[in-house]
């Protein structure tokens, strides 16, 4: 594989991109394609229709769509060698058969693989790569890792274009049948009333229409699958990259090339012009106008008086100069004339225009002066428009506590002692620390995530709280981390300070209400 | 300084007081680096090993002969080769021809610090002759296991610098140290102060020890080991830990993450971390500061995050940001 003879411009491509030049594919190379492919769907179509026996024709086509995998492989093989810029002959393709029939997987893809969403998508790794196992796994996991959701929409997409087809020749067959035949046809599908003696012909014609709508839509099938594939190994191997520094190198080697064997002519072109140059007299570059400039560059461009000469000489030629005159009708320019009629001295024009203008002038002079007053006025009215992204609302809940305000009780310090002297110094703790988070985040608009320790949250608060506030706060971290992770219950003259200063903790700002709080 | 004479049994207060003696000591030594002398005491403590990496020159062995010295323990130094043998740090046995007899002739590895110089030039085989020493704290010599003295710690070196030649360390031996410290340069006033030390009425750039006092005994040190596991550990903490070490499993940007050993390795360096502030439990911000350490060893970075740029202790940090720590 040379990834230089690709006939596809490499580049890392969105998966959707990818889809599309797999159809641009199909579309540039359909020659090659279309032949050995349709030789085998009809080669297997049409001992099928003759071995089955005509009630079971519907049979025909199950098998005819259920041999796609098989189709699809040789699709693949002609494809991987135009990509490669390899024609295949349909001979050729047909030799190939054998080993891809064998090598390829199909018996898997037949069976427990049929109903893949990612057959296109996956068939390069087995077919190509001609991996299997645990290997073949391990690749695809890889390969399925991007893209694998584009390919399962593209053979989504594709089952209904192939439903869009095959209702489409219905409807062909519909315009040109006078008769309302395939109408009932199409009716009777729906309806399971099949009429015997009709039975045959119309199942043949569901047969030929199947085998028309698969030769139509497959060979897009697999080959935006392929592309997609491709696009994937370009992202996984940087093809693109590997294209460019080869095209580099050989860039480069080529004008070393150049280089080493031009060396010797490159010298004499330097000694020449620069014996050329010292007999001729120094030109001042200041003294040389633009065209000059241009004339010393293209030696076969005219000066600019003799071309200006030139070109009138060529406009006088008959062929450039040929002038006719031509009537037509247009009509009267009515309003042209009225408007003459109206028009106003020049003079009161332009003195109206002055007086508009000066007036402007001390009405934008008066909007300073204003602007200058009431500066203060105007700054308070911008102000909302300075903060334009709101702070995150508070949340809710956080780490399985509630911190709604409302969920805690209007005295938090009264309600923590209580529970304290009912011996209950867990929750009277746990009752604190829960207090003193709501205030955090809902008046100091502290942004607490879950994965906040107890640490990370007096790191935050140390900065964003007054002093007094965060010697508070980390005395009850401390105690309320004892109790919590040590299990040790605090004295009651440790927790008192705590009880009596819950007040002025939660005093600073008085939104959260501050009345209700017990003194 | 007093040195004290550490009595078999510590208290909390005790050990905690000598710990901070002993960084008090290293750090006359090892100027600046306060966050290197801790996660070494931290090691130290839980009766782990480390592993530093930083470039030449930052002190790697002055830390390791300072701590020695501190805690008046034996110091061995193996600077390790492409050519150096399995049998060269663990011992061998020979035959004595004039007492007809063969001899046990212990290696290197029977100290209480040892100093694995440059690890990762040596080959796998012989880095793996460490493996039991540090796992079991003995050495098995034709058969019968000779145990080292305790307390017993490796302090492994390897430059992030040099990669051409060098034996990656595999898993295995990775997972066996406790934490992996990164050594970086000092400050420009802690270079100042490490040049006048250093230079002051010296011949040759080595650092005098002779100023270091032993605080402690090896025997403390066991002591105040043996206070470290005793530190309390609620069940939350420990479903913490487990939930890190999970998540590295189950984060992006990882090609692995860490086993049950860095859930245990978290726990152990959270307790020691605990009694370096003078706690007697653990709580949830021990197991978050330690994480780093403990965990950057034990993962590997996804290919494409390497390529971007990216570290471990970058995702290690996006794991943290992302388990919720725990809430009584």
């Amino acid at each position: 594989m040379k990834l230089t003879d690709l006939s596809i411009q490499v580049r890392q491509r969105s998966h959707w991109e990818a889809i599309d030049l797999g159809f641009s594919l199909v579309q540039q190379h359909w020659r090659a394609l279309i032949i050995p492919y349709t030789l085998l769907v009809i080669l297997i179509a049409i001992p099928v229709w003759l071995i089955l026996p005509e009630a079971y024709l519907w049979v025909a086509s199950l098998i005819i769509w259920w041999l796609k995998p098989l189709y699809d492989r040789l699709l693949l093989h002609s494809l991987s060698r135009q990509l490669f810029n390899q024609t295949t002959t349909t001979a050729e393709a047909f030799s190939a058969l054998p080993q891809l029939i064998r090598h390829t997987g199909l018996w898997s893809a037949l069976s427990y693989r049929r109903f893949s969403f990612s057959r296109s998508y996956n068939l390069a790794i087995w077919q190509l790569e001609g991996l299997s196992g645990q290997a073949r796994r391990k690749r695809q996991e890889l390969i399925y890792l991007q893209g694998h959701s584009n390919a399962v929409w593209l053979t989504i997409a594709c089952v209904h274009l192939e439903w869009i087809v095959l209702f489409s020749l219905y409807m062909l067959i519909l315009i040109f049948d006078p008769s309302g035949a395939t109408w009932e046809h199409i009716k009777s599908l729906f309806r399971g009333e099949l009429e015997m003696d009709t039975q045959y012909w119309r199942s043949l014609l569901d047969f030929v229409f199947l085998i028309l709508t698969i030769l139509a839509i497959e060979p897009f099938y697999v080959a935006a699958g392929f592309m997609l594939y491709i696009n994937r190994r370009t992202q996984l191997e940087a093809w693109d990259l590997e294209i460019a520094f080869r095209n580099l190198g050989e860039r480069l080697a080529g004008l070393t090339k150049v280089n080493h064997s031009g060396l010797a002519s490159l010298l004499i072109i330097l000694v020449t012009s620069g014996l050329i140059l010292s007999l001729t007299p120094p030109v001042n570059a200041q003294t040389l106008t633009k065209t000059e400039a241009h004339e010393v560059l293209a030696a076969e461009r005219l000066p600019a008086e003799q071309a200006t000469a030139k070109i009138n000489e060529v406009m006088q030629l008959e062929e450039l100069n040929s002038r006719r005159k031509i009537s037509t009708w247009i009509p009267k320019d009515k309003t042209a004339k009225q408007e003459e009629e109206n028009q106003l001295p020049e003079g009161l024009i332009q003195l109206v225009a002055s007086i508009f203008k000066t007036l402007l002038w001390i009405g934008a002079f008066l909007a300073f002066i204003l602007a200058l007053i009431y500066r203060q006025k105007i700054f308070a009215l911008l102000s909302p428009l300075r903060q334009p992204t709101k702070r995150a609302p508070a949340p809710e809940v956080l780490f399985g506590l509630d911190l709604r305000p409302e969920s805690l009780p209007e005295d938090i310090a009264g309600t923590a002692r209580r529970l304290w002297e009912a011996g209950q110094a867990r929750e009277a703790l746990s009752l604190l620390y829960r207090g003193a988070l709501v205030i955090l985040t809902h008046q100091e608009q502290l942004a607490i995530h879950t994965s906040h320790t107890e640490g990370d949250i007096l790191k935050l608060a140390k900065s964003a709280t007054a002093p007094e506030r965060y010697a508070y706060l980390r005395t009850l971290t401390q105690l309320w981390q004892r109790i919590a992770y040590a299990h040790r219950i605090p004295e009651t003259r440790e927790l008192l300070p705590l009880f009596e200063g819950w007040p002025a903790f939660q005093t600073p700002r008085v939104e959260l209400a501050s009345s209700e709080v017990a003194p | 300084m007093n040195a004290t004479v550490p009595t078999p049994r510590l208290s909390l207060e005790q050990a905690s007081r000598l710990a901070e003696q002993i960084h008090t000591e290293i750090a006359k030594a090892l100027i600046g680096q306060h966050a290197v002398i801790r996660e070494t005491l931290i090691a130290l403590l839980a009766g782990g090993h480390v592993l530093i990496e930083g470039v030449p020159g930052l002190g790697k062995t002055l830390l390791v002969r300072a701590l020695a010295k501190t805690i008046a323990g034996q110091f061995a130094r193996i600077q390790f080769t492409p050519d150096l043998m399995p049998a060269d740090i663990s011992g061998h046995v020979l035959f004595d021809m004039h007492n007809q007899r063969f001899d046990v002739r212990k290696g290197p590895v029977f100290t209480h610090l040892l100093l694995a110089d440059e690890i990762n030039r040596a080959p796998a085989k012989t880095q793996s002759a460490l493996l039991e020493v540090m796992q079991e704290q003995q050495v098995t010599i034709e058969g019968l296991a000779y145990p080292v003295p305790l307390p017993f710690m490796t302090l492994a070196t390897q430059n992030p610098l040099e990669q051409e030649g060098t034996y990656p360390l595999p898993e295995a031996q990775l997972d066996r140290f406790l934490l992996k410290i990164y050594i970086g340069y000092p400050s420009l006033e802690e270079e100042i102060a490490m040049i006048n030390a250093v230079t002051n009425q010296q011949i040759g750039d080595r650092f005098q020890l002779d100023q270091l006092q032993a605080v402690v005994t090896p025997e403390a040190v066991s002591a105040m080991q043996q206070v470290t596991a005793q530190i309390a550990v609620d069940q939350a903490v420990v479903e913490y830990a487990a939930r890190i070490t999970q998540a590295t499993r189950q984060g992006q940007g990882l090609r692995f993450g860490a086993g049950p050993r860095g859930s245990i390795a978290l726990i152990r360096a959270a307790r020691a971390q605990a009694l370096l502030e003078g706690r007697d439990f653990v709580h949830p911000d021990d197991i978050k500061q330690i994480a780093l350490p403990v965990l950057r060893h034990r993962v590997s970075l996804a290919p494409e995050m390497e390529l971007e740029g990216y570290n471990t202790d970058h995702v290690l940090k996006a794991v943290l940001e992302k388990t919720e720590a725990p809430r009584q």
